[in-house]
């Protein structure tokens, strides 16, 4: 359905240039959804822009790569073929339900612009197109939410809004990016449960941004893990939760609260030292090295870039010393 | 809270400003600014004169009395006669007021439109070659004095190339028109500049919207994006800023005004301040702060009728 | 609270200086106007302005390179001579409005309540009331000459940095870093020099470079009306004489004067532009 291979996005900055995603690969087949995990700056949201080719013209660029969507590779497509892919058959929703809804048009107005324009509806049909959408986003009273302007609305309402918008036309890929981070705990139940649902109805992949590794179990398929642009593991959920790979990966799972109430006077949460380097200061070598408990020589940029390699079946990481090896023999 | 209160607090919320208007203009010209009649007569005039002069104006009351006086003139309306052509105020004030306002409002709109469409190219081609020029046109247009604008466009539109009437005017319509094409331009020059960057900056502000990014995953194309989701959320700063600006249009502009002799109010009060008639440049500006504070409450009503997230 | 700034402005503001050609022509017009203002305010150069040099009216040659004036008096010692009146108009002015703007914004963003209520009082009616009148009936009042023109200019201008400088204040008062600082017994003072005054400089700045062309500008319109600087050549008296001059063709104390002018409005206002791109915290983010 959706295969990316390669892909370098570039910003200018006062520094020079960077890397904001640097040489990714990844496939997501029809039906199936793939998590995107990483710390703020990792890449992650350039990854889903590059994908819709949005990136601000002004200052990134699409450097190299291709971006395969149904046989056909959107990275050489013209503006307005580009158009054509957006919110009709590839769509996304945003981190921030509050401000993501231009506030000053109702919300009927902003559902059928994209009938409008994708399916060449009338007013009317799509008036009623967009009462039945927000009914399927389980928004009350639907006839007279859409005469609605946003600030009427709650942050969860929003952002089934957004979602009724981006899945008007029916797309194949849906890229939710950090869809419930905004939301609050109970809400964010909801909205990814809406998600599944609709999934299912509607039989399109997904691909969801988040750093929040809870989502991840619970929604995906298939997880990548970015780094400073980069992917360093790929691997299915199961897999990449019971045998982690790369030290980075193991020291988010590890970060992940749980609830023990016998042991959590002797067991403290563990972290992860450091930070993310700034993109100018990203080390030769492997690019976590600072940060990393089992680091050696061969991880300060004598032997290169450790590349993406199989560390066991299905799973991938960029690791000269990968924790878990397993090699295929086995 | 229903629209007819707000007005309501609204209106009671500009009676300390008026206040403070009368207060600051009482200040400057019946404390600081010292004897009007000794100003007017010279100092070579004679005790009786004086006294007779300062009984005429109201001077030889006590200072409190002379401030109800200027209150109350607020309130009435009746600002008394000018000094200098013995003529009751207000009548010059609305007659001179509608000149300038046929004279600045053309320009005004002329200049909004283009300003706005020239705003709107530099957004579309944002940080790049064409977006710069506009920026530096609009700086340099900005940086030349008004009186050299008058100086060089009467020099060489009207002089050198005879295109325009160099100076004067003629009421009634349409001969005036051929007075006012000449300082319309001008007035267009003299404002085109900063509301071209005033526009831009609104313009750019709602381009890093997050709402205009969803409307671009839309597939929406950035001609629509621009003139549907970026214009519609920027006319609201835009038409605000345009009802502020209205109230000037009356005042009209001193220098073109006196420089092209065209007798609006810009030019009435270059005469008054030639010949120290205080009563006219008080009055001038006690009403033009009055007009702008009214103003200033319409465009918040405006306001709030245009956006729909502002709750009363 | 992290501290908002993490290399030193001045090196981001002179590296934006001095990427783009614009901006350097900008500083160097600049710094050469402040240099010329100097040595005229010093009496090194343009100390004789006012002897007449040549006959009444002579165009630009090689021995007078910008002509003279009616009095036969050298148009480029008026020029310079007119420098230092801008100057020392645009610094003065700028100075003036920038210590009442801050000090009345300051006072009511930290304190609030009643003080607040009386400097919003003030500015609502001071603004409420055209410029141009408040500005000439204060020039009226206050009689001819230069410091009447630098108290009236800086008494109408101040309005715009006490109004920017109040709300900057609300908004960080209540930070964690104030509240913070509170907390370990900071005094009013240390309060607002070391944690208010760094997030507010970059406004007194921008401000500075705003103020200082606009009152340039409008020492001309008052010229116009004759309640302009008396006894010294300023650029608008040199535009405002050329109403009569122009049309006989003496086209250079006006051509001169203008451009002069044009100069140093347009540095001003290039740089405050680059300012605002380099100090604004709103923008840097974009």
């Amino acid at each position: 359905m959706l295969s990316v291979k390669n892909l370098v996005t570039t910003f200018q900055t006062r520094q020079g240039s960077i890397k904001a995603v640097d040489n990714i690969s990844f496939d997501l087949p029809k039906g199936s959804t793939l998590g995107i995990v990483g710390e703020s700056g990792s890449g992650k949201s350039v990854t889903a822009l590059s994908i819709m080719r949005l990136i601000p013209k002004d200052t990134g660029k699409i450097l190299q790569g291709d971006i395969i969507f149904n046989g056909q590779n959107i990275t050489t497509l013209t503006e307005s073929g580009m158009r054509g892919m957006r919110g009709n058959k590839i769509s996304m929703i945003f981190q921030e339900p509050m401000t993501s809804l231009n506030p000053v048009f109702t919300v009927g107005n902003q559902i059928q612009e994209t009938l409008i324009l994708h399916q060449q509806l009338s007013l009317q049909q799509a008036q009623k197109k967009a009462i039945e959408l927000l009914q399927m986003v389980g928004i009350p009273s639907p006839e007279k939410r859409i005469k609605d302007y946003p600030h009427h609305l709650s942050g969860g309402m929003r952002q089934r809004v957004m979602i009724a918008i981006a899945l008007a036309c029916k797309p194949d890929i849906l890229i939710a990016d950090e869809p419930t981070t905004a939301l609050d705990v109970t809400i964010q139940a909801q909205i990814l449960d809406l998600l599944k649902n609709l999934q299912k109805e509607l039989a399109m992949s997904i691909i969801m941004i988040t750093h929040d590794l809870g989502v991840v179990a619970e929604f995906c398929d298939d997880v990548a893990v970015m780094y400073c642009g980069k992917i360093i593991e790929k691997a299915p959920i199961h897999q990449i939760f019971a045998q982690p790979q790369h030290p980075y990966t193991q020291g988010l799972i590890k970060s992940i609260p749980t609830f023990h109430p016998e042991k959590s006077h002797e067991q403290r949460l563990s972290t992860i030292p450091g930070t993310l380097p700034p993109f100018h200061e990203i080390p030769s070598g492997c690019s976590f090295q600072n940060r990393c408990q089992y680091a050696q020589e061969a991880c300060k940029g004598l032997q290169g870039t450790p590349p993406l390699a199989l560390a066991a079946q299905a799973h991938w990481a960029a690791c000269f010393y990968p924790l878990h090896p397993k090699t295929h023999q086995d | 809270m229903d629209l007819k209160t707000y007005i309501l607090r609204r209106l009671l919320h500009t009676i300390p400003i008026i206040i403070g208007i009368a207060t600051l203009i009482f200040f400057i010209f019946n404390i600081v600014g010292g004897d009007p009649a000794l100003t007017l007569l010279g100092k070579y005039a004679k005790a009786k004169q004086i006294a007779s002069l300062r009984h005429e104006m109201g001077l030889d009351k006590s200072l409190f009395l002379q401030y109800i006086d200027l209150l109350k003139s607020i309130f009435t309306f009746d600002f008394g006669k000018s000094w200098h052509t013995k003529q009751n105020i207000i009548t010059s004030l609305k007659e001179s007021g509608w000149i300038s306002f046929t004279l600045s409002f053309p320009p005004f709109i002329i200049s909004c439109a283009l300003s706005i469409i020239i705003a709107m190219v530099s957004a579309f081609y944002r940080g790049q070659f064409l977006d710069k020029t506009l920026v530096l046109i609009s700086i340099i247009l900005m940086s030349i004095s008004i009186l050299s604008y008058i100086l060089l466009f009467q020099w060489f539109f009207a002089f050198k190339l005879d295109w325009f009437e160099i100076a004067g005017y003629d009421k009634g319509f349409p001969n005036f028109i051929s007075y006012i094409l000449l300082p319309g331009i001008i007035i267009i020059f003299l404002s085109i500049g900063s509301d071209i960057r005033l526009y831009r900056t609104i313009l750019l502000d709602e381009i890093n919207q997050d709402y205009i990014r969803t409307a671009r995953a839309k597939g929406l194309s950035e001609v629509s994006v621009l003139f549907k989701h970026v214009l519609k959320n920027a006319m609201i700063p835009i038409v605000t800023n345009l009802i502020t600006q209205l109230p000037f249009l009356f005042l009209g502009s001193l220098l073109i005004e006196n420089f092209f002799a065209i007798p609006g109010l810009g030019n009435f009060i270059v005469t008054a301040i030639n010949t120290s008639d205080f009563p006219v440049i008080k009055a001038v500006t006690i009403l033009s702060a009055i007009v702008f504070v009214l103003f200033n409450l319409l465009t918040d009503i405006i306001y709030t009728i245009l956006d729909p997230r502002v709750k009363l | 609270m992290q501290h908002p700034y993490k290399t030193p402005l001045w090196k981001i503001f002179l590296r934006n200086i001095l990427t783009s050609k614009i901006n350097i022509f900008a500083l160097s017009i600049v710094c050469i106007s402040c240099l010329i203002a100097l040595c005229a305010a010093t009496g090194i150069l343009a100390n004789q302005w006012d002897v007449s040099i040549s006959d009444s009216h002579t165009p630009p040659s090689l021995q007078h390179i910008c002509g003279t004036d009616i009095l036969g008096r050298s148009v480029l010692d008026k020029l310079i001579k007119g420098t230092e009146v801008a100057m020392s108009t645009g610094f003065f002015v700028a100075t003036l409005s920038i210590i009442i703007g801050v000090v009345l914004g300051v006072l009511a963003g930290y304190f609030g309540g009643i003080v607040d209520t009386c400097v919003v009082w003030l500015y609502s009616t001071i603004t409420s009331i055209p410029n141009i009148m408040l500005l000439l009936s204060l020039t009226f009042i206050l009689g001819k000459g230069i410091v009447a023109i630098y108290i009236s200019l800086g008494v109408t201008m101040w309005v715009g940095i006490c109004r920017l400088i109040r709300g900057e204040v609300i908004k960080h008062k209540n930070r964690e870093y104030i509240l913070a600082a509170s907390a370990i017994g900071a005094s009013h003072f240390r309060k607002l020099w070391y944690h208010l005054l760094p997030n507010i400089w970059h406004i007194i700045i921008i401000q500075f470079a705003l103020i200082f062309q606009v009152a340039i500008k409008s020492e001309v319109m008052l010229s116009y009306l004759g309640l302009g600087i008396q006894n010294s050549p300023s650029w608008g008296t040199m535009i405002d004489e050329a109403k009569t001059e122009l049309i006989r063709g003496i086209w250079w104390p006006f051509t001169f004067a203008t451009l002069a002018m044009f100069l140093i409005v347009l540095a001003f206002n290039l740089l405050s532009d680059t300012l605002r791109d380099t100090l604004d915290p709103k923008l840097k983010k974009k």
